[in-house]
């Protein structure tokens, strides 16, 4: 690089010539920027709708105020309470699950020394991750159809037990959800601490097996140590995130039976439900459930960004 | 080879035990889909089919490819790959570059990372999302797939960071030269970021060929469906009651549930193919994504 450019440049670089160059990076900016407004920000305005009794005939605008009566009405419903338990607690179901399967399969894959093996494996583990939720409703729906499913027709009626009608039993779904949320995103888990696992310098396995280490304490004085960051940054995220439900898995895995809502409606399920409703239902009511869901998440991912910083500072987010 | 001792072998006999049942139980409610869709009906209908087609039969994707819905979506899925991949692409891009830049040289910087990042951390919800675009009229347009999520955030902090990396005198040089702020981002820093471009382009890819949920509530009519969306309807459907006089004779070769598992089998067919050779990009990208700067 010419060194003499070099010397003079930054004295030369004058406020004018970057405000100019700083145009461009305006421009640039610019058509993604208007986006976001519009599709982002125009919709945190529309929340007010949370405020009103919507009418449609004077629109949303022309709808009257009501204060917070939809907010009022919707807690006096059970609705509120059983969507928000449901969203919560399949929430902490999964993350505690989902990190218990993910590091024990990572550790189970790191013990094969065959590589091509290993890859073999670790696809098969993290393929179901592609498939859309409609192709794993579709499955879990070829397993548990009344008529034709594999578990009625193959399993049960060996077992001689009478045919169960899933998709009619509430009980039964706790279950269900949480073995179809882990059975496609445990892959996606195990190979982010698979790659933590293969990162950990080899020269502390070396060390502990001088010491005469057995494979086991191996693994809690040396694996489990050096996942830890990685273990607790990501599962403070998911707690960000425990307001919030997969909406695939609940709206396409359960087929949206009437019957399961009491153990498979969350808040995105029901919002959705509202607004797709022949009537149309109350929008207004909807939108302060969808707010509701905002602002707690909202509260939950700064509380846990927060406590990301005070761990470790380069992985917050903010 | 040294000799492994007895508690090993015992170990490593267990492990393949959970991972081949794992594997198993991963792949083979895939491979029980394709081989009905690749069976005869009577077969199927008989329970036979586990995971090999029994009396080999194509009849069922010959049916559902002469079916205009199902071709229509497929279209309407291709198109809509094609026109948000670049629309979500181009803008990730031209969104990270002036991001990338330290404060010194793009002042209000820090402003904009914020008006960008806020978005992730609070939303208006679906009602008034949705009441967005039906105000901007796109609902029913093929733009309603593509606009809504034109500007994945997420990728967008992804891909700055790895233009942060970068070293400055790549930009300093190319300055020197000349070269605007287009001419460097387009001719050093994206042929330079290939790999970070390529993970989020498949990231892309596979997500607009599976999102489904869009498609349902932003588009009126079924004739509009991306093939995820229409997949959701069909799967649903358990009567016969849409069929016609002619289809009722076609039910001698095929079923709903051998064309329903053909159906499946096409919607999930690009990614099958791809993945067992883009794996290791999907692989580097999650973990890119997982561990920030």
């Amino acid at each position: 690089m010419g060194s003499k450019f070099m010397t003079h440049k930054p004295v030369r670089r004058s406020l004018f010539s970057d405000f100019r160059k700083q145009k461009y990076l305006f421009i640039l900016l610019l058509p993604g920027t208007l986006y976001l407004l519009v599709n982002n920000y125009l919709p945190m305005i529309g929340t007010i709708i949370a405020f009103k009794k919507v009418n449609y005939v004077k629109g949303i605008f022309g709808s009257p105020w009501v204060g917070f009566d939809n907010f009022k009405f919707l807690f006096t419903t059970t609705d509120a309470y059983v969507i928000t338990r449901n969203t919560v607690l399949y929430n902490l179901v999964f993350i505690a699950l989902g990190l218990l399967f993910a590091v024990a399969f990572a550790v189970l894959l790191n013990e094969i020394r065959i590589r091509f093996v290993a890859k073999f494996f670790q696809s098969a583990l993290f393929f179901p991750h592609f498939l859309s939720f409609v192709v794993v409703g579709y499955l879990v729906y070829s397993l548990l159809s009344i008529e034709n499913g594999f578990v009625n027709k193959h399993l049960l009626s060996v077992l001689g037990k009478d045919p169960i009608n899933w998709y009619n039993e509430p009980n039964y779904w706790p279950f269900i959800l949480t073995s179809v949320h882990l059975w496609k995103s445990v892959g996606y888990g195990t190979v982010i601490y698979l790659a933590a696992i293969v990162g950990v310098d080899a020269s502390y396995y070396e060390a502990a097996l001088i010491d005469g280490a057995s494979k086991w304490k191996q693994f809690t004085n040396v694996t489990l140590p050096s996942l830890v960051p990685i273990i607790t940054i990501l599962t403070l995220m998911s707690i960000g995130h425990i307001f919030y439900a997969d909406f695939g898995l609940f709206y396409q895995v359960p087929l949206n039976s009437g019957m399961l809502y009491p153990t498979t409606l969350v808040i995105d399920t029901y919002v959705y439900n509202i607004l797709t409703s022949p009537l149309h239902g109350d929008l207004g009511m909807a939108t302060a459930a969808g707010l509701y869901q905002s602002l707690v998440g909202f509260v939950l991912v700064l509380l846990s960004n927060g406590l990301i910083r005070k761990i470790n500072k380069e992985n917050a987010l903010f | 080879m040294h000799v492994l001792s007895f508690g090993r072998r015992i170990f490593l006999t267990v492990n393949y035990t959970v991972l081949v049942l794992l594997a198993c139980s991963c792949l083979l409610p895939f491979i029980n889909v394709l081989a009905t869709s690749l069976s005869s009906s009577p077969a199927v209908n008989a329970g036979e089919v586990s995971l090999w087609p029994v009396d080999f039969s194509l009849a069922s994707y010959r049916y559902i490819v002469s079916n205009p819905a199902f071709v229509g979506s497929f279209g309407i899925t291709l198109e809509r790959v094609a026109l948000g991949t670049a629309v979500n692409m181009l803008l990730t891009i031209m969104l990270a570059y002036p991001l990338s830049k330290d404060n010194r040289s793009f002042r209000l910087r820090t402003v904009y990372v914020w008006v960008f990042v806020f978005t992730i951390l609070f939303h208006g919800g679906l009602i008034p999302w949705y009441m967005t675009i039906k105000m901007t009229h796109l609902l029913d347009t093929i733009w309603a797939l593509i606009l809504p999520g034109a500007v994945p955030v997420f990728n967008v902090i992804l891909l700055l960071n790895f233009f942060r990396s970068l070293p400055k005198e790549l930009e300093e040089s190319s300055f020197i030269d000349g070269a605007g702020h287009w001419t460097t981002m387009w001719k050093i820093y994206v042929p330079i970021s290939m790999p970070a471009i390529a993970t989020i382009l498949l990231f892309t890819m596979v997500g607009h060929w599976n999102s489904w949920f869009d498609g349902l509530i932003l588009m009126n009519s079924p004739k509009h469906y991306p093939l995820s969306s229409y997949l959701q309807t069909v799967i649903i459907q358990m009567d016969y009651s849409q069929l016609k006089q002619e289809d009722i004779d076609l039910l001698a070769v095929i079923s709903n549930r051998t064309t329903k598992a053909a159906q499946i089998i096409v919607g999930a067919l690009p990614i099958l193919i791809v993945y067992p050779f883009l794996q290791r990009y999907f692989v580097k990208g999650i973990v890119l994504g997982s561990v920030k700067e």
